[in-house]
């Protein structure tokens, strides 16, 4: 039986026919709707998903395809809501010239080094 | 290096391993690598749930059918190949006389790609309410990426 569940982030979606990365509406859903302790881990260019600021729009024809004006970092706040803890990895970030203060509220930093820990304090782990 | 914790999770008897599947049929290796973790699975006796999410609810598909190749190919590859929904079923059928094989599709996946109503026999249509519970209740959890 699995309680705690580490769900990792690790190539990120954007721009396609669904509101956001189905993997993190299903995720925004297990931590809202679902008795699991649900964790998330965002590494590699997965850590784009905590960056504030961001918008998303895709028009096709002239239409808008994102009707929801919804984002990434939206949903990641909508998890901590409702009890997920979620970390990026501070190396990955720093590859990516991303610091601290881009990142919205509440996103936890975490070392390379602790990922095997982290993975290892977990019932089950996803990698989407 | 292994410590006491990891050889009592890697002793740990596996009855039930959930597996996660967002890819399509023919331009990926996932769909195949799941067919054939299960099968291995469900010989071992061990209870499998697949939850099929994404472009992966087409592959449950009951109007696939098998096609002729063109005339000029088929030497080399012959006169048709076979079609993964065939070999869902009969794992599906297979999991009557082994151990138990539960494949569910995601109800929404299915709506915006037109197939909710073209699901096999044996196929569930299901929630992601399903998804977790089947997190919830595994030994195991295999994720297949969606860009694998």
């Amino acid at each position: 039986m699995a309680n705690h569940v580490l769900v990792i982030f690790e190539k990120p979606i954007y721009l396609s026919f669904e509101p956001v990365d189905p993997h993190l509406f299903a995720t925004a859903l297990g931590t809202a709707d679902t008795p699991l302790e649900i964790s998330v881990l965002l590494k590699d260019s997965g850590v784009n998903y905590a960056v504030s600021k961001q918008q998303v729009s895709l028009k096709i024809l002239g239409q808008e395809v994102q009707e929801a004006d919804t984002t990434p970092a939206r949903l990641l706040a909508f998890m901590m809501e409702h009890g997920a803890r979620v970390r990026v990895v501070e190396e990955h970030l720093t590859a990516r010239g991303l610091d601290p203060g881009d990142l919205i509220d509440g996103v936890e930093r975490i070392s390379e080094g602790k990922i095997a820990r982290l993975v290892e304090e977990h019932d089950s782990v996803i990698v989407w | 290096m292994l410590t006491e914790e990891t050889e009592d999770r890697s002793s740990r008897k596996v009855r039930k391993v959930t597996m996660i599947l967002s890819t399509g049929s023919y331009m990926r290796e996932a769909p195949t690598t799941v067919l054939r973790l299960t099968e291995k699975l469900l010989e071992r006796g061990i209870e499998v749930n697949v939850w099929a999410f994404e472009e992966a609810v087409t592959l449950t598909n009951r109007d696939q059918i098998e096609h002729s190749e063109p005339p000029s190919l088929r030497k080399v590859i012959g006169d048709k190949h076979a079609y993964v929904g065939k070999f869902i079923d009969q794992l599906l059928r297979a999991g009557l006389h082994t151990s138990k094989l539960d494949w569910v599709t995601c109800i929404l996946c299915a709506q915006e790609r037109g197939v909710e109503k073209h699901q096999m026999n044996g196929v569930i249509v299901g929630t992601l309410g399903d998804l977790w519970k089947f997190v919830g209740n595994a030994d195991q959890v295999i994720a297949i990426p969606a860009y694998r």
